[in-house]
């Protein structure tokens, strides 16, 4: 288990230098690629010493080394960590609900992220505590919503799956009309909320990543520290409990933890979809059911999945940027497909 | 049973407690220098239209054709609107539906006010316009539209092109416009004083904006455009080939989007390195759409000449946001903001 953990992790993270790489040498300023790259090494300590001096003079008048640092690089990194988020999140919510459709959507975070970040936007609020007015607000409304899920759900200090995924299911379609609702309301030129609605990094920066960085690192650990519990709940709850799993305490956890990390992303990104479904489906058809390695890749391919996923929106109809979960859905709807149809050709009859 | 219950309740809670703490520390870190920073100049004053009796004087070629006597439209008239479509006019219109804030203020700067039976939910100037019956927003309320009995309804033809074509089938007249360039503009507003009846009024609404447009014009003769960067909604901005652009351009800025064209979002790896001396953006007095506040805060901006020289100026939402009269006087406001010296 432990090369194969090695082999595969090391895969995923050789695929998310070469797509930094990629995310790195294009952008809307037309930075040459050299210089891209000169400016970055040059940010690694002592590298001048075996670079030699830098080609221009030191920074404070040049733009492009505040474009590659302050805005490219932080974007790079936000994306890579809010797939991360929502792919692990993903992992968690399939593990524990033992129900491949369950994402990080299903239990209503998304929705109710966007019932706050609309209020706001209707409003004129946008700015009313700061450039963070969305994203908090957003995140307490998520939560809120899913605290909501789960009282709708818990019943004499049980939680049902399907009584789980119909609160859900329920809570999202309503909070889903209110979104519309204040869609219609809204007279502005250029339709905010349906743009918040569809997800997007643009003009975001290292504070937006330095918020959702903890939430990784932590539901990562936890997930990962969680992954033998979840195998054992592949084989069903009462019989995770018999094999010595504390079925009620690992749910919460995961559950807790996938949907911190889903606020998080999507509190500074709007809504991404399809990147908490699709990612550890599809790491599950490469590397088997075993969570202790479909956790932490899913996390990496999360992270290379939404970087080149923004690439694309960033540069596909460039200066018109593509709203990001438009792109995460039509890459990873085909391929998807694709994966299925493959798998269902070969025979192969394990459940995912 | 009872017990453990609501102690998982209790854990639940903590944990949202603490991870909604998190996020609002994080929060109220960047969010202090976010607020006082919202303390622009605050031009609101000069956004708001001047009076429409421009003091200076109408230019003098135009002049003569007024001693002529008032000019009569000759109907039936037939005309071919934006979308190819030809209508005519077996008399003057009585009874006028708007679709759009643009053509509201049109009817009204001719001197058709009296004659709106209708507007959409967005007409608010001037301020009469806020009295006259609603028809809807870019969904318009066909059956209160037909109860008015409209001779003619005006409407936006790109904006609103579904909406014309349901009403043509309804048979309600339409004359939909899609003016692209300052000069468009005006041609529509003295097209409308023709269907109206009222050439006079359009000449003079025409005629003012005319010289607004020379005096800017005029005042920043072989001047050096300064970079300029157009907000107009939060995170939109205009290229090439859009009448704000040309706004902006006539108003002695270098578009730093004009390589690109339409409206799009901003690429802020582009405005960075284009480095713009100065920020024009939209500024609505009922609404705040954050736009100064959102710039200052974008990572890498605070490198931009504009933000660092505090050279960041609202101009009038409504005014910039609409093809109709006001679009010279929102000219002049760019314009003074833009080149404070040469522009008075």
């Amino acid at each position: 288990m432990r090369v194969k953990l090695t082999l595969y992790v090391g895969g995923a993270l050789a695929l998310l230098l070469c797509s930094i790489l990629v995310g790195l040498s294009f952008g809307g300023a037309n930075v040459p690629i050299g210089k891209t790259w000169s400016i970055l090494l040059h940010q690694i300590p002592f590298a001048d010493d075996l670079l030699g001096p830098r080609p221009v003079a030191d920074g404070t008048g040049d733009p492009d080394e505040t474009i590659i640092l302050t805005v490219r690089l932080s974007r790079v990194v936000l994306a890579v960590l809010v797939g991360a988020a929502l792919a692990l999140a993903g992992a968690g919510f399939q593990g524990v609900l033992r129900n491949p459709l369950a994402d990080p959507y299903t239990l209503g975070v998304a929705s109710g992220a966007s019932v706050g970040a609309a209020f706001l936007i209707l409003f004129g609020l946008q700015t009313w505590i700061g450039i963070w007015t969305i994203p908090s607000v957003s995140f307490v409304t998520g939560m809120a919503t899913l605290f909501l899920v789960l009282r709708l759900a818990y019943h004499n200090g049980k939680m049902e799956l399907e009584t789980l995924i119909l609160s859900g299911v329920v809570i999202q379609a309503f909070f889903g009309a209110m979104v519309s609702f204040m869609v219609s309301l809204s007279n502005s030129v250029v339709n905010e909320i349906v743009f918040w609605t569809m997800g997007s990094l643009s003009m975001r920066g290292w504070s937006h990543a330095g918020v959702v960085l903890p939430y990784v690192v932590l539901g990562a650990f936890a997930l990962i520290a969680y992954g033998r519990e979840l195998n054992l709940f592949a084989l069903g709850e009462r019989q995770a409990m018999h094999l010595g799993v504390h079925v009620q305490r690992t749910k919460l956890v995961v559950l807790v933890v996938s949907t911190l990390m889903t606020a998080a992303a999507v509190s500074v990104s709007g809504v991404i979809g399809f990147v908490g479904l699709v990612v550890p489906h599809l790491v599950r058809l490469i590397v088997g059911p075993d969570n202790r390695i479909v956790v932490p890749v899913s996390a990496i391919v999360g992270g290379v999945y939404v970087l080149l996923a923004d690439t694309i929106a960033r540069m596909a109809l460039s200066p018109k940027e593509i709203p990001l979960g438009v792109v995460t859905a039509f890459i990873g709807a085909p391929f998807f497909a694709y994966l299925l149809w493959k798998r269902k050709t070969r025979g192969a009859e394990e459940k995912t | 049973m009872v017990d453990k219950n609501n102690n998982a309740w209790t854990k639940i809670g903590v944990w949202i407690l603490v991870a909604v703490l998190a996020i609002g520390l994080a929060g109220c870190g960047n969010g202090s220098n976010g607020s006082d920073s919202n303390a622009g100049p605050s031009v609101t004053a000069s956004a708001s239209p001047s009076p429409s009796a421009s003091p200076s004087a109408a230019p003098s070629e135009t002049s003569s054709a007024q001693e002529s006597g008032p000019a009569q439209t000759t109907y039936p008239l037939a005309l071919t609107d934006a979308t190819g479509t030809e209508v005519s006019f077996e008399q003057a219109p009585e009874r006028v539906v708007a679709l759009a804030p643009s053509e509201t203020e049109a009817l009204f700067a001719i001197g058709a006010g009296s004659k709106i039976v209708g507007v959409d939910n967005y007409s608010d100037y001037p301020p009469e316009a806020k009295e006259i019956a609603k028809v809807g927003d870019m969904n318009t309320n066909t059956e209160a539209l037909l109860a008015m009995k409209p001779d003619v309804v005006f409407a936006h033809a790109s904006m609103q092109a579904k909406v014309v074509e349901e009403l043509r089938k309804l048979n309600v007249k339409v004359f939909a416009s899609d003016p692209k360039t300052l000069e468009e503009v005006m041609a529509k507003i003295e097209t409308v004083g023709r269907i109206m009846d009222l050439q006079d009024g359009a000449k003079q609404a025409t005629d003012t904006m005319r010289a607004e447009l020379k005096q800017v014009t005029d005042a920043l003769q072989g001047v050096a455009p300064k970079r300029a960067y157009m907000e107009f909604s939060p995170g939109w901005t205009v290229g090439s080939g859009e009448y704000m652009d040309e706004i902006l351009t006539l108003a002695g800025g270098d578009n730093v989007s004009k390589e690109k064209t339409g409206w799009f979002e901003v690429d802020p790896e582009a405005v960075i390195q284009a480095n713009p001396e100065v920020i024009v953006y939209a500024h609505n007095s009922e609404f705040d759409l954050g736009i100064p506040t959102a710039i200052k805060e974008r990572p890498g901006f605070d490198r931009i000449d504009a933000v660092k020289n505090n050279r960041m100026f609202p101009v009038d939402d409504n005014s910039i946001s609409r093809v109709g009269p006001r679009l010279t006087k929102v000219l002049r406001d760019m314009a003074k903001a833009i080149h404070p010296d040469k522009v008075k």
